[in-house]
Order: C-alpha cells, then structure tokens, then sequence
C-alpha cells in the first residue's frame, strides 16, 4: 500500500474540524465552500486531522496559515 | 364641578372627525388629511406635483415600491485554462492571453464595481496585481486596486469597496494579472467575474 492510499476525509469531518457549514470564510474577502475545499483543493485525500491537513497543503494550496491559526 | 352625559356627548362630537371629500386622495391639499393605510386601484391615477396621495398596493395589500437607480450587470466573465498560468503571467481584460496582445475591459460605463475571482485551480494562485487604467494599454501606468493577493485552491477573492476602496477610482480600462504560487497547478481554471453598476 502506497503512502496515503486509502485516507480520505468526508464532508461532516472537515465541518467538525474546521467547525464550520457549508462555507469557511478564510479572510473578509475570500472565501471557500467545503466541497471545494474537499474536491478542487483536494482535501478529501487527507487525513481527518488539523495537523495532516497543514502538512497537505505543503505551503502550496493556501490554507496553511488559516489552519496554523486554527491550531493554536 | 360635574360633567352632564350631554356635555361628554359634545365633547365627543367635537372630537369625531370624518374624512371626506376632494383631500382624501388624488388632490391638492387644502386641510389636514389624515392619511393612514394604503388603497388597491387596478388603474392608479397620475398625481400631480403637490397632491395628497394615498399610499398604492396590490390586490392582496402588499405596499407597492418601485427600486430606482441603476442596476448592477455582469460585464464581464472570462475564464482561464491551465496552460496559461503554468507558462507565464496570465494577463485578463478583455480576453486571457499570456502576451502583449491584449485589450483591457472598458469600464467606463460602470463607475461602480465589484470583482469575483474564482480559483478552481488546485493550488494557490496569486493575483499580482488588479489595475484601472487610462489607458487601453497593459503596460501603462495605473491605479492599482490590489497586488499580490493569494488566492487559496478552490477559493473565491471579492474584491469590492469595503476591502478594495480603490476599485471605484475613476478610469476606463482594467486589467487583471495572475502567476502561479508556489506550485504550478496541474488542474482546473481561473473565474474572473466583473460585475459594474452606475451612478
């Protein structure tokens, strides 16, 4: 089994853990639905924790440092 | 002191008032009319400057408005594919292109706006800057409304007057310019919608 194979976050997962609906408000000026979180971002391949998420993004997909702030 | 039951019935008479006559709807004021409620008219009248007038419904009693003012439009969408942004910079006006040919959209008639930029690329992008311009020329100086904007996978950026007081400035041509962030997407597109209203 590859590295990740298998890992995948549902919707209620990422609204529990992101404590959030249907939207996730990233600024005052952006926003993001969770299915596009979930699909377009790609989150839905990734663990269900805040801390796998943060290492997901890698820097590259723009959600680390609203994650970072959700950690502390 | 008493009060007999006739003089409470004076009294009362003086205070009862029916509202009858030419003031009641329709016509220049002459008296105090007492105006409470509204009325339904399948024809309403055309009043004139000064009238009395009664406030107009529908057939269920629902007040009639009308909304003035100019309305907002979509004037424009323009959507980006892949290859552009994982080349060079991508350029947005008129068109998408990622040379020098482009045409920046004129505003000109749209002195208020709002813009939606929608990333469903699947990295981040950055919005290198948003300009209005005097000039139908992408390398023209300008106004810049924002620059170097992230704009997350999957996210929508508004840029509108509360955030980005700047996008109201008077001009006529805007251009939009994105790079990739850190990582070239390897999927999706680039929405931009502009939205313009007028005075």
């Amino acid at each position: 089994m590859f590295m990740g194979e298998g890992i995948s976050m549902t919707k209620i997962e990422c609204q529990a853990i992101l404590q959030c609906d249907e939207v996730i408000c990233l600024s005052n000026s952006q926003t993001v639905t969770v299915d596009a979180f979930l699909d377009i971002a790609g989150f839905k391949d990734c663990e269900p924790n805040l801390q796998a998420m943060i290492d997901f993004d890698g820097g590259t997909k723009g959600y680390r440092d609203f994650l970072l702030q959700l950690s502390d | 002191m008493t009060t007999t039951f006739s003089e409470i019935l004076t009294g009362v008479k003086k205070l009862w008032t029916v509202s009858t006559g030419a003031d009641a709807d329709n016509a220049a004021v002459t008296k105090n009319p007492i105006l409470i409620g509204g009325r339904y008219s399948t024809t309403p009248a055309t009043r004139h400057d000064g009238d009395v007038t009664t406030l107009e419904t529908d057939s269920t009693g629902r007040l009639l408005t009308v909304v003035s003012g100019s309305k907002t439009t979509l004037v424009k969408s323009v959507v980006a594919n892949n290859s552009l942004i994982t080349n060079v910079s991508l350029r947005i006006g008129n068109t998408v292109v990622n040379d020098t040919n482009l045409t920046c959209l004129d505003i000109n008639s749209y002195p208020k706006r709002a813009i939606s930029i929608y990333n469903a690329y699947n990295q981040a992008i950055s919005l290198t800057y948003a300009a209005i311009r005097s000039t139908n020329d992408i390398n023209s100086g300008g106004i810049s409304i924002a620059a170097n904007v992230s704009i997350a996978a999957g996210a929508t950026l508004y840029i509108e007057p509360v955030s980005y007081p700047l996008i109201n400035t008077t001009g006529i041509w805007l251009i939009i310019k994105f790079d990739q962030g850190v990582t070239p997407p390897t999927s999706g597109a680039v929405t931009v919608y502009v939205y313009g209203g007028g005075n």
